[in-house]
């Protein structure tokens, strides 16, 4: 079920509002909201739902196992095979397939450089990846880990433990959060419903008029482009490259703004994700503002586990590759995001070693000159084989102008950058609670509009990963 | 809980009042294929001849069954959308077709079961069109789902369901296309782009037979005919399931006293090269396994793919394309008059 459906629309989340203001007792709010959410998760496939619920089950008991455990050795190997367990479905279903690929890729090259008679080892088996694991994943072994390391105490109640791994409006695609965060608000639930409707109603509006209004009229205007990069003149390139910045953009702040709002709907705050991520100045403070909640998972249990940049600047550069590699590889099995996430850790290596030459440059300067690289960053992020990689930015940089400018691109394009870009206050900033009334009527007119094309609305990009 | 203010009752009235009110604009507008019962419906064909709008395939497929004109005509046919243009001239004597778009062996029992009996003493023949993709494809959603339990059992539901339905598929083009029809409400026989349909159940596209009388012809391409044998076959298998069903839709019309005679619905060249290219094991496997059941099944006459798969073995070309998937009417007589027709006349 999508956020942008009428089923989830006009019967899931009234009925579950409905439940949330009639049910009195928090725990049987809690329940109710669990199994609304595994209900919510079913429409995705009924046995992601059974996935999901094992994984649920192994890491409540081994963090219970692991709070009572004095020996040293036995809590690590709890946590051991929590993460043993988390990593290993990942890996199988999320990793096997690009393995195999790999694999085979590396066997064939090897035989048509050495001669050696070789057979294929493997064959790509037919694997399903199940709608949001590596979002519940990060977050039940980000719960086992504070376990271990004592920061948080294990949950008690079964319940609570899965309505924090299964609630709906993070469960697909995050935020990624954390146990310390939201365990506390949900055993601080009163028996009265308190939500704050007004602030999660326009949030949520907000975040899917982006997601219809703007991100899929940008992808309708540039995936007949990216079918053939290779024809695309320079402009063009440009255009289009930049559009996907923005459709990216849109679509997953958007999702976060619904996921944020509904949370405000059943009375629950999530993180921000997003903070005008391409305002950002260098590199650094690009990870601070785009998917805040990975890139502050991936820092708190890859990069500074790793040494962080206690050790030496070697030691950080290989810190920040390593992160930003694994990072890229969270987002998607395909070496293209790989590459991606390398140009990411590089980006931050190199502004690492010149942080000081980059700051003395004016903001303008900075920010357009970042702009420039996460521009050209997506292009391994959209293309997923290295001939349309290399194509694109040969079209990028080759001076061609030969064909016309695509002007619904740029109308669309240009307006959505120059949001993105230039408007101060972005959807976390803006106090939806105290929108005046002709604020809310074309906010309404908005969401009618969004509504008339909601059908014809894509999945959510991050829904793949 | 916080009481709601001004700014939220705006909002949902600006967002809330206007889209009712171009579903409601929509649904008037498209009432007839969405809102008319089935057996108004064929009501509605009795006295027109022929509909520009129809109503759900399954829905009306499976009034029809039940309706004394299918029982009466000589020759019933039931397959997918590939043999829906049959109709009288095709098969050279009274016809009920009973095609269902996508349909695949689950579907055809269902259909199979509410065929009414033809009259004591009468020989009426079943004329089943097969396709490789009748032993994997899912279509209980047409004929199991929530429709079917509100049209025998609560129609008031089926009212409120089928009013809703729209929901899932209602988009602001619509609305435009809605409207633009409803402006032109009685568009020329030959500029009718999406089928008359007509009381023995057959659709017949006037303006494709208009532009092809003229010369015009779409020719497809090689692409789009290896993506629609790719979205036909992709993740296909021989499901003992469906084989079961066939099996059981076969007896079922042997039962009633029909004559069945299964054929497998003829294919352009370009399609069955690209579908035996692409998919060579299961293109096999599929007609295998069909042959084996066929030799089971107290049937009338089978005709096996040999003989009437291949289009082009009846003369038909690349200019009887309909499109990617089907051969058009030209094709379809041929067909019947060369393989079923001299079969007949050596029965």
């Amino acid at each position: 079920m999508l956020f942008n459906s009428f089923l989830f629309l006009l019967v899931f989340l009234p009925a579950v509002l409905a439940g949330s203001c009639l049910i009195r007792v928090p725990r049987y709010r809690i329940i109710f909201w669990t199994l609304a959410s595994w209900i919510f998760y079913g429409f995705a496939g009924p046995w992601f739902v059974l996935l999901m619920m094992a994984s649920t089950g192994l890491d409540f008991l081994l963090a219970q196992r692991i709070a009572r455990s004095t020996s040293p050795g036995a809590r690590r190997a709890y946590v051991i095979t929590s993460l043993g367990f988390g990593l290993g479905l990942l890996g199988f279903f999320k990793y096997c397939n690009f393995f195999l690929d790999t694999v085979n890729t590396m066997v064939g090259a090897l035989h048509d450089l050495v001669g050696i008679p070789t057979i294929p080892l493997t064959t790509s088996l037919a694997i399903v990846l199940p709608a949001g694991i590596s979002f519940y994943t990060f977050e039940t072994i980000r719960y086992t880990i504070d376990v271990y390391r004592r920061h948080i105490p294990p949950e008690p109640d079964f319940w609570y433990f899965a309505c924090f791994v299964s609630l709906f409006p993070h469960l697909i695609a995050g935020p990624i959060i954390k146990p310390g965060d939201l365990l506390p608000q949900l055993h601080a639930l009163e028996p009265r419903h308190q939500w704050r409707f007004q602030h999660g109603l326009f949030l949520f509006a907000g975040g899917l008029c982006k997601k219809v209004l703007i991100a899929d009229r940008i992808a309708v205007s540039i995936d007949p482009f990216l079918f053939n990069v290779t024809d695309l003149s320079m402009p063009r390139a440009w255009m289009v490259m930049v559009g996907f910045a923005m459709q990216i953009y849109f679509d997953f702040s958007g999702y976060t703004d619904m996921a944020r709002g509904l949370g405000y709907l059943i009375g629950i705050e999530f993180p921000v994700n997003f903070n005008s991520p391409y305002r950002a100045l260098d590199p650094s403070d690009f990870w601070q503002r785009w998917h805040i909640t990975l890139s502050t998972w991936l820092r708190d249990y890859l990069y500074i586990p790793l040494g962080g940049s206690r050790r030496g600047s070697l030691r950080t550069y290989r810190n920040l590759m390593v992160t930003m590699l694994l990072g890229g590889l969270w987002h998607g099995a395909g070496w293209n995001f790989v590459l991606w996430g390398g140009l990411h850790g590089i980006a931050l290596s190199v502004y690492h070693q010149f942080r000081g030459y980059w700051d003395s440059f004016p903001d303008t300067v900075r920010r357009a000159g970042m702009f420039l690289f996460i521009v050209l960053s997506w292009v391994p992020f959209r293309l997923h084989n290295l001939r349309d990689i290399l194509a694109c930015y040969r079209a990028m940089f080759a001076l061609d102008f030969s064909v016309g400018l695509p002007w619904r691109l740029l109308l669309v394009g240009g307006a959505s950058t120059a949001i993105a870009l230039f408007v101060r206050r972005n959807s976390n900033e803006i106090n939806w609670a105290m929108l005046g009334s002709t604020t809310a009527i074309t906010l309404g007119l908005a969401t009618f509009i969004t509504l008339l094309y909601i059908n014809s609305s894509t999945r959510f990009l991050y829904f793949q990963f | 809980m916080k009481r709601c203010r001004a700014p939220v009752t705006l909002f949902l009235l600006a967002a809330g009042v206007p889209f009712v009110l171009s579903f409601a604009c929509f649904l008037i507008s498209q009432r007839g294929s969405l809102l008319t019962e089935p057996e108004e419906y064929i009501a509605a064909l009795k006295q027109a001849r022929r509909i520009s709008y129809r109503i759900g395939l399954s829905a009306w497929k499976h009034a029809l069954a039940r309706n004394p004109l299918c029982s009466e005509a000589d020759e019933v046919v039931i397959g997918s959308s590939r043999v829906r243009e049959i109709d009288t001239i095709v098969a050279g004597t009274s016809v009920c077709n009973l095609y269902v778009e996508g349909l695949s062996a689950p579907g055809f029992a269902r259909l199979a079961q509410a065929l009414a009996p033809p009259a004591p003493g009468e020989h009426h023949v079943v004329y089943v069109g097969l396709d490789h993709f009748w032993l994997w494809s899912v279509d209980t959603r047409n004929f199991a789902g929530v429709e079917h339990m509100l049209l025998t059992r609560a129609r008031p539901l089926w009212r409120v369901w089928a009013a809703l339905q729209p929901l899932n598929f209602f988009t602001g083009s619509d609305l435009f296309e809605a409207m633009r029809r409803y402006r032109q409400s009685s568009p020329r026989f030959e500029d009718q782009a999406n089928g008359w349909y007509y009381l023995d159940g057959h659709v017949f596209y006037a303006s494709y037979y208009a532009k092809k009388r003229a010369g015009l012809h779409h020719s497809v391409s090689q692409q789009e005919i290896e993506e629609s044998v790719r979205a036909l076959f992709h993740q296909g298998r021989v499901r003992e399931s469906h084989l079961h069903a066939l099996e059981a839709g076969v007896r079922h019309l042997h039962a009633k006293g029909y004559a069945v005679r299964l054929f497998w619905n003829p294919l352009s060249y370009a399609h069955l090269e690209a579908t035996q290219r692409l998919f060579p094991v299961l293109f096999q496997q599929t007609i295998e396994a069909i042959d084996r059941l066929a030799s089971t099944l107290p049937l009338d006459h089978y005709f096996p793919a040999s003989q009437t798969l291949d289009a082009s073995r009846f003369g038909c070309t690349e200019s009887d394309d309909f499109d990617e998937l089907h051969v058009d009417i030209d094709c379809l007589r041929r067909v019947f008059s060369v393989a079923f027709h001299s079969s007949k006349a050596h029965t």
